[in-house]
């Protein structure tokens, strides 16, 4: 979105707006009913009122304390609103993640192991899988729009097959089935396998979007300075192609390292493999499940913000 | 330099083009000789851009025969990228590399076509740059720049591949009047200067009359006549080159007796060079300029119109007539010098003359 250059105050700073947010929050919390809860209590406690006083006592207090944090957030710079927003959301995850009680020493104790062992492979698994996804994707792309019957037909049915099966059912496919074939392949080749020819197969879309996102002008004036097809391909097209396709993509990374979890079923040893393994001896099930689920969030966040760069490289040009 | 001595460097032969079932070129034939400074001028939809992207086959030709720079071009030929790298081009739409900067846009061709060293390709990069005067525009990239100046980035990378041959495209359309006469001068000493063969195209005539050593009228895909500019404005072969190249009054009339032409009421005399007048229905032509003021000339069509109203155009003024007779008003155009003193006022009686020897005869459009 290009905004305007005109500026006008935010909304929720206007009286209107904020009663009527008010108005809407008191009506969602006494919905909620928060009488319940120890403020809920202390309130119908100190106050003498009944239970359906402090159901609307603690709507009010808290519908308050959210407007009022809505327009005093709102007083200051984006760049700190929007960190102050994602710090309060992420106080209100953590409390919710306390009400399970965790064993903090537990964690403690197996999370060198979940990282050293299952960080690493599912960081490698990814790593490998989205840089063979990528050089499929390349190739599929470029198959699919060269006119050629053959890497057109190829193609076009690689990407139906694996996008139209499940994943899970790939990773089977490739490590039970393989082997009747009498290929013996390991289970991180398996996984790793299975995960680029699924996520090239998405991949390879993308691609062909952004290739034919490219204007014919920018092939006709490569070809007139006399650039032939590789060097077009590499210098011009898909340089262009790249800013269009890095949003997607990064999509695609991001799924994927979730989805290398799916080749915990063939016995790979990555992060939800340990997380369902580690607590089961001693039924201590959620410390690890949320742990590795924390592991993963920070993971899709360094993705994040390497996109972001990278988008923002791209930007700068125009 | 520009005579028609030696082989052609572009010789077309015959060319017809397809779109679909449209045919946008029919039957074109045309040669362009080492050195030689060739304008494709015609009105819009008329095949211009189609005809000079035959020539490196950025679009395929269904007959005829194209041969560039020595080599004939068709569908199956090996290492087109070759000839491409021979011939610069500059578009239309000027296609600039977006994500290069402007010295990479120049180098783009001889640093990953040619093969030619970075440094190298750097330095030759500089220099047209120079040469078109945008040496600080170097390293921004094309949407940091103005229209002119994406224009001069656009013909600076033609050049840069040291071509032999160079195929413009409307390379000025995209420019103000003032900027635009001085990059037509600055084009003619780019040629000039590095000798290189040009066809361009135009759909303006001032510009077509004024870059060219040979023009190429084209319209509705078939080429209309070819000559150097004086001889198309002079001796037009068609009305419509009459029409498109300068400014011509156009009067329909019937020509009942060899070298005379009936206009409704008047009679006008053509001289032999008119071209063809013998029977049938016609049309005659003459040029707002040759129309003579002191009506004493002998061998003239003497003309007794009524002023109408006059245009002050700067240099010149144009004075519309109506003549008896004729019921139809035509334009005479004068040195603003001159015009101050014989200028009619408005309803006014004057006598003109139209001399034969400028009168052009043409057989009637069909309308
Ligand atoms: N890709 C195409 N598909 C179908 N018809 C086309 C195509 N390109 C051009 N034409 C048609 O061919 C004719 C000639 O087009 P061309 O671009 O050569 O015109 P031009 O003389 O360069 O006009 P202008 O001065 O507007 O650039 C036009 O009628 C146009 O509609
Ligand atoms: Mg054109």
């Amino acid at each position: 979105m290009h905004a305007d250059t005109v500026v006008s105050d935010p909304l929720i700073q206007k009286p209107r707006i904020a009663a009527a947010v008010l108005t809407a929050a008191f009506a969602a919390f006494f919905f909620l009913n928060f009488a319940d809860t120890s403020f809920g209590r202390m309130l119908a406690e100190t106050t003498g009122g009944g239970d359906s006083f402090a159901r609307a006592g603690a709507a009010l207090a808290l519908a308050l304390l959210f407007v009022g944090n809505l327009v005093l957030i709102s007083f200051f710079p984006v760049r700190i609103q929007i960190i102050a927003v994602w710090l309060e959301l992420a106080a209100l995850f953590a409390a919710f993640f306390l009400v399970f009680d965790l064993n903090a020493m537990f964690i403690q104790s197996k999370l060198w192991f979940l990282i050293s062992r299952g960080l690493t492979t599912t960081l490698y698994v990814s790593a490998a899988a989205i840089s063979i996804a990528f050089v499929i994707a390349v190739a599929g792309a470029i198959a699919k729009l060269s006119g050629n019957g053959f890497a057109v037909a190829i193609a076009s049915f690689y990407t139906s097959f694996f996008r139209g099966l499940p994943l899970l059912m790939q990773v089977y496919l490739i490590y039970l089935g393989l082997p009747q074939l009498g290929f013996v392949v390991g289970a991180v080749p398996a996984g790793i396998a299975a995960l680029s020819l699924c996520y090239g197969a998405y991949m390879t879309e993308i691609f062909r979007a952004g290739i034919e996102s490219i204007p014919k002008g920018q092939w006709e004036a490569s070809r007139a300075v006399g650039l032939r097809f590789g060097a077009i391909m590499r210098r011009i097209i898909l340089p262009q192609a790249a800013p269009v396709v890095i949003p997607p993509t990064g999509n695609q990374f991001i799924a994927m390292l979730k989805d290398s979890s799916l080749v915990s079923v063939i016995g790979v040893w990555e992060l939800m493999f340990l997380s369902r393994t580690l607590g089961t001896k001693t039924f201590q099930h959620m410390e690890m499940l949320i742990t590795v689920a924390v592991i993963y969030w920070i993971l899709t966040m360094a993705l994040e913000v390497v996109q972001a760069r990278i988008e923002g490289h791209y930007r700068a040009r125009r | 330099m520009t005579g028609n001595d030696g082989a052609p460097i572009i010789s077309v032969r015959g060319l017809n083009k397809f779109y679909g079932e449209f045919q946008a070129l029919k039957n074109i034939s045309l040669d362009v000789f080492p050195g030689g400074r060739v304008v494709v001028c015609g009105p819009s939809g008329s095949g211009k851009s189609t005809l000079i992207r035959c020539i490196n086959r950025l679009e395929a030709h269904q007959g005829g025969e194209i041969t560039a720079a020595g080599r004939r071009v068709h569908a199956q030929m090996k290492n087109i990228h070759l000839l491409r790298a021979d011939i610069g081009m500059v578009f239309q739409n000027f296609n600039l590399f977006p994500h290069l900067t402007v010295t990479q846009n120049l180098t783009a061709g001889p640093v990953w076509a040619l093969g030619t060293p970075e440094a190298e390709a750097q330095k030759t990069a500089r220099l047209y740059l120079e040469r078109v005067k945008i040496p600080e525009q170097a390293e921004k990239y094309p949407a940091q720049l103005s229209g002119g100046q994406q224009q001069r980035v656009a013909l600076a990378r033609a050049l840069a591949i040291s071509p032999a041959l160079l195929l413009l495209d409307e390379p000025l359309s995209a420019i103000d009047a003032k900027v635009r006469q001085r990059l037509r001068r600055e084009i003619k000493q780019l040629q000039r200067d590095f000798g290189v063969t040009t066809v361009m195209v135009t759909h303006d005539q001032e510009e077509a009359l004024t870059m060219a050593d040979r023009i190429a009228v084209i319209n509705c895909g078939r080429i209309e006549q070819i000559g150097a500019p004086r001889e198309i404005y002079d001796r037009p072969a068609s009305a419509f080159v009459a029409d498109f190249l300068g400014t011509m009054n156009f009067f329909d009339g019937v020509c009942a007796v060899p070298g005379t032409v009936r206009v409704g009421d008047c009679d006008f005399r053509c001289s032999d060079e008119s071209g063809v007048c013998d029977g049938g229905e016609v049309t005659i032509a003459f040029r707002p300029e040759h129309i003579e003021w002191n009506s004493g000339g002998g061998g003239g069509n003497r003309l007794c119109c009524v002023a109408e109203g006059a245009e002050f155009l700067g240099a010149v003024t144009r004075i519309v007539l109506r003549a008896d007779g004729v019921g139809k008003t035509f334009i005479a155009e004068l040195p603003s010098a001159l015009a101050a003193e014989l200028m009619p006022a408005e309803g006014e009686r004057v006598t003109v003359t139209a001399p034969a020897a400028e009168l052009r005869v043409f057989p009637r459009l069909a309308q």
